[in-house]
């Protein structure tokens, strides 16, 4: 093959920015994944670990997905929790042969207690369906191997159960006194795999063998736990960690400091720079030919094209940059405001709260607002409840030092919300989707911060996934608003949309704090069988 | 082609209905691990195969005594690590696949099941063609005078076909034209070519003619009567077929337009300028008339302007979209939407990017393997606020280095490399009978402009895994290389 200095500049230019765009994206990903696989004596094992980037001991969740789960399709429930400072494991198992399963949990057990990010001691077993069954079986019969937490997610009845209860011969294996951990069941109040009434018997039977239980039935929800899964996934994960390191019970969220892909492509700048000055470095300088006429002409027309959008690129990027004043809202009344938008900005714009903000705040705002309530969304507001409970920022004195809110919250939430008909429908899906991302922090907790201490803004709010009642209250009010619901907070600090011409109580996430699955199960009073 | 048609339309009602279960029966076929492990192992035997004879051929024609693997080239052997990476893969993901695939996936053209068979059939269609094409020169040529002439006007009677039956893809209300296809994408993509080719056919013809009429001799004896008349007769027919030509290159342009495909639009665009520029670069100043000699004294000037027209052309591009003209129309609105900040569509695609570099970044030796690109993706890397997970598979490049590792993507970046630089053939031409003309030479350059428009379009929409662009795809890098290498070898001759 005959490399010639072209094909050089090529391959070389090729492969320092592919290289260089690797590094950027690395750069950018909160987790590390490392893929595992054990051996028993009968099959091999596949698994994978998801955790926090920054490298130190973790907490363990252990992840048994349900039937016909795959450890490749765990992904967002594990990301869930490892966004919270776990490290998680999910892997694939024998579903149909609780012996070789056995065999399979033994080995991803001593596997993972052997790794040097995992904290052994603090481990906790959650379990899907299938899995919470094999779980809780196999801690029947291996009660040392216990973890100091167990979730059971959708899990119902087992027949080694039944063999302990009288309901069958017990081979002496089994002895549900051995466990003293926590126990927390989650369950949907219309799951049609296992019914309800199977994991209430379970859980007394639990709580009266001496074992902490929290048993938690969702209202309205089926077997997999529909739209609200991540969120019920979400609150668990927050659960494990007051249980599992009361020391540190708040979810650790990763900071990442990505590299700007500029940086990372310098050395294919650099290396572009090098050819171009070595092949000027050979050649002689010359006069070129003379220049026609034409060719000045050209280049005056370039030279003022050039001008022309150098001064309109400024207008773009530089003029937004810049504080709110007079002179900045009149430049920019005349050169970036279309002429839809102009009464929204003009109404916007005379509102006392602008002050120190910037003029990239405003425009957004009215641009976005406009374009999700009158090209997006299904729904059409008054005018006037428009723009107050939809255009405008100002939902609360005091989160209202931060407005530069609406974009990221339309950027992750418009998508979701995209085929609902109806403004209520959207506030549905909102209050599940938020409560997946943010954290609620109930009030009152000894070991958290001054309630007082939260922040305020709904950047922050949404920057740092964690806040307390009434701040979710103020971010709930602007996700609303960002997707061309009207919402305002009513005088019990309680989130309100408008919809059919009247205001109505926001719907609620399925749970709101961990202290939602705090629900101690009663030892049943032998004599009246009630707690 | 027909067979993207062929899963989408449906069989009407006068069939009978074991008739129309065939079609079922045919995609439950392509879609059983079986049967595709049988494909995929016929293929590997083609491929040797093909191999095998062409290093033959060129071991006999270099008359040194080698190895017949020592007769391969580069471009060979980047071929047989791409294929060799695509079948280890399959066979190493054996037992994680299901006995068949999803069917909807596949009606719907998401299906990812098939993406081995196509990249395999393609390389092998390409050794075929180039093989075929390297030992018979007749039938090259004949491709190039009518098997054009017939893509071009099947591509423009499809693009007047309402497609009906797949799923309608919208943009603001209105239907994106899919023509006899599945995907707005893949329609767009397929206009453009069938445009490269029409465009590259046109500006040769129309050069012929003004060059036939420039070298007209005067009316002097009788024996020049007879061959002004048959002259006359060849200019007639070229003005019929430029007629013909420009109005299948009317309905692709309409066709191309209505699929609001911008990744086809960019392509082709590219592509034309491409054909434009390199025809009358390879017509030779002795050779052109007054007409070619004005156009290529210009193109001359363009090439010595370049840096200030790119600068122009950039100026001119940043106050067109920056300006306040928001026009309503759905074209300008699709157009000016890539600078648009809240288009979920390009926005998606770069999350996508992002995610398949970082997929890359950790298996970048071995890839993940063929079935693992979506679910991972969507399970591990796709940050929470992507909805529509769809976008990871748009990008072939990516995608070939997400499934196969770096080194297959380096491979194949190899191959169209060596395709293009017509890198390969040691065995030299020696068809004295059919030397090298203009004709030769505008056939290379619409082939290389059709290369282009799918290159493009396999970064924006994807289309190496479709064999409605497979393809094409394949037959063309093929056809571009060795009238590239017929032209070289030839000329050192």
């Amino acid at each position: 093959m005959n490399i010639n200095n072209k094909s050089l500049i090529f391959w070389g230019l090729g492969a320092l920015l592919f290289a260089g765009a690797l590094i950027w994206a690395k750069s950018d990903d909160p987790f590390r994944r490392i893929e595992f696989s054990v051996n028993t004596s009968d099959a091999k094992t596949r698994g994978i670990i998801v955790l926090p980037k920054l490298e130190q001991k973790r907490p363990v969740i252990l992840y048994l997905h349900g039937m016909g789960g795959s450890y490749l399709t765990d992904g967002r429930e594990l990301r869930q929790w490892a966004e919270l400072g776990f490290a998680v494991v999910g892997f694939d198992y024998n579903q149909t042969n609780y012996p070789q399963f056995e065999r399979q949990f033994s080995a991803v057990l001593e596997h993972v207690r052997q790794q040097p990010w995992a904290m052994a001691d603090h481990m906790a077993w959650i379990g899907y369906s299938q899995g919470a069954q094999y779980s809780l079986e196999y801690l029947l019969r291996h009660p040392a191997a216990h973890p100091q937490l167990m979730v059971r997610m959708s899990g119902g009845w087992i027949d080694a159960l039944s063999e302990m209860t009288g309901g069958g011969t017990n081979s002496g294996q089994l002895e549900i006194s051995d466990l003293r951990f926590q126990t927390l069941l989650v369950h949907g109040e219309r799951d049609d795999i296992f019914p309800t009434d199977d994991v209430r018997k379970l859980a007394g039977l639990l709580a009266s063998n001496g074992v902490p239980v929290d048993l938690k039935i969702l209202p309205g929800v089926g077997h997999t736990f529909g739209i609200e899964r991540l969120a019920v996934i979400r609150v668990i994960g927050e659960y494990c960690k007051v249980h599992l390191i009361p020391d540190h019970p708040q979810p650790e969220f990763t900071q990442l400091c990505p590299i700007p892909f500029l940086v990372c492509s310098l050395p294919a700048f650099f290396w572009l720079g090098a050819w171009y000055y070595s092949s000027r470095r050979g050649q002689k300088t010359t006069d070129g030919p003379r220049l026609t006429k034409l060719a000045i002409g050209l280049r005056a027309v370039t030279v003022v094209l050039t001008i022309l959008a150098l001064m309109q690129v400024a207008l773009h990027l530089v003029l937004p940059r810049m504080e709110i004043n007079a002179t900045t809202l009149k430049i920019a009344r005349n050169h970036l405001v279309p002429s839809q938008w102009k009464d929204d900005f003009e109404s916007m714009a005379s509102r006392p709260l602008w002050k120190g903000q910037k003029l990239e705040t405003l425009l957004t705002h009215v641009e976005l607002a406009n374009y999700t309530v009158y090209e997006l969304v299904k729904w059409k507001p008054d005018e006037q409840i428009y723009r107050d409970f939809v255009l405008s920022p100002a939902i609360d004195p005091d989160s209202d030092i931060e407005l530069a809110w609406r974009r990221p919250l339309w950027e992750f939430y418009y998508p979701r919300i995209r085929g609902e008909q109806t403004a209520k429908g959207a506030a549905g899906v909102v209050a599940c989707a938020l409560r997946e991302r943010v954290t609620i922090w109930p009030g009152g907790e000894t070991k958290s911060p001054n309630p007082k201490n939260w922040p305020r803004g709904i950047q922050t709010i949404w920057d740092r996934q964690i806040t307390d009642q009434e701040g979710f209250q103020l971010i709930y009010v602007a996700t609303l608003r960002s997707v061309g619901v009207p919402a305002r907070l009513n005088s019990f600090h309680q989130t309100e949309y408008w919809d059919e011409g009247q205001w109505r109580a926001a719907p609620r996430p399925p749970l709101n704090t961990w202290r939602d699955l705090n629900v101690p199960v009663q030892v049943p009073n032998l004599a009246t069988g009630r707690p | 082609m027909l067979f993207e048609w062929l899963r989408g339309v449906p069989v009407p009602s006068c069939f009978p209905l074991d008739f129309r279960d065939i079609r079922d029966e045919v995609i439950g076929l392509f879609l059983a691990k079986t049967f595709q492990g049988f494909v995929v192992g016929t293929l590997l035997l083609y491929h040797l195969l093909l191999l095998r004879l062409k290093a033959g051929g060129n071991g006999q024609g270099s008359g040194v005594n080698m190895s017949w693997w020592r007769a391969l080239d580069t471009r060979d052997w980047c071929k047989f690590f791409l294929v060799l990476c695509a079948v280890v893969h399959f066979i190493a993901d054996w037992d994680v696949v299901p006995a068949s695939a999803d069917k909807e996936l596949f009606l719907f053209g998401n299906d990812q099941s098939t993406n081995v068979l196509v990249l395999l059939v393609g390389i092998v269609l390409g050794q075929f063609v180039e093989m075929m094409a390297l030992r018979n020169v007749q039938l090259r040529l004949s491709f190039g005078q009518f098997g054009l002439i017939v893509l071009v006007a099947f591509l423009a009677v499809a693009s007047l076909i309402q497609n009906t039956w797949a799923h309608q893809f919208e943009y603001r209300g209105g239907i994106r034209a899919t023509g006899l296809w599945i995907n707005p994408n893949t329609y767009g993509l397929l206009m453009g070519i069938g445009l490269v080719l029409a465009l590259a056919y046109l500006t040769h013809t129309v050069s012929r003619v003004r060059k036939d009429q420039s070298n007209e001799l005067p009316n002097k004896d009788s024996n020049r009567q007879g061959s002004k008349g048959r002259l006359e007769k060849d200019r007639l027919m070229s003005l019929a077929l430029i007629c013909v030509g420009s109005i299948a290159a009317m309905f692709l342009i309409t066709g191309l337009l209505h699929s609001f495909s911008r990744g086809a639009w960019l392509a082709v665009l590219v592509g034309c300028a491409f054909v434009f520029s390199d025809i009358y670069r390879a017509t030779e100043r002795k050779q052109a008339g007054r007409f070619e000699l004005k156009t290529i004294t210009a193109l001359a000037w363009l090439r010595r302007e370049k840096w200030i027209l790119v600068i122009a052309g950039c100026s001119v591009m940043v106050l067109v979209l920056t300006s306040r003209l928001h026009l309503d129309h759905r074209l300008t609105r699709r157009l000016t939407s890539v600078v648009n900040a809240n288009d979920y569509s390009w926005r998606n695609r770069l999350i996508a990017y992002w995610g398949a570099l970082q997929i890359i970044a950790d298996h970048p030796i071995a890839g993940i393997g063929w079935y693992h690109a979506s679910p991972r993706f969507e399970s591990f890397y796709a940050p929470p606020k992507l909805t529509d997970h769809w976008s990871i598979i748009l990008n072939d490049y990516l995608t070939l280095g997400m499934v196969l590792g770096i080194p297959a993507l380096a491979c194949f970046t190899g191959l169209i490399w060596g395709s293009w630089n017509g890198v390969g053939n040691r065995k030299p031409c020696v068809e004295s009978e059919h030397p090298p003309n203009a004709s030769t030479s505008w056939r290379a350059t619409a082939y290389r402009g059709v290369v282009i428009v799918l290159l493009i379009g396999f970064w924006f929409d994807g289309g190496l895994f479709r064999l409605a662009l497979a393809t094409p795809f394949w037959l063309f890098l093929e056809l571009s290389h060795t009238e590239r290498s017929y032209l070289r070898n030839t000329k050192q001759i």
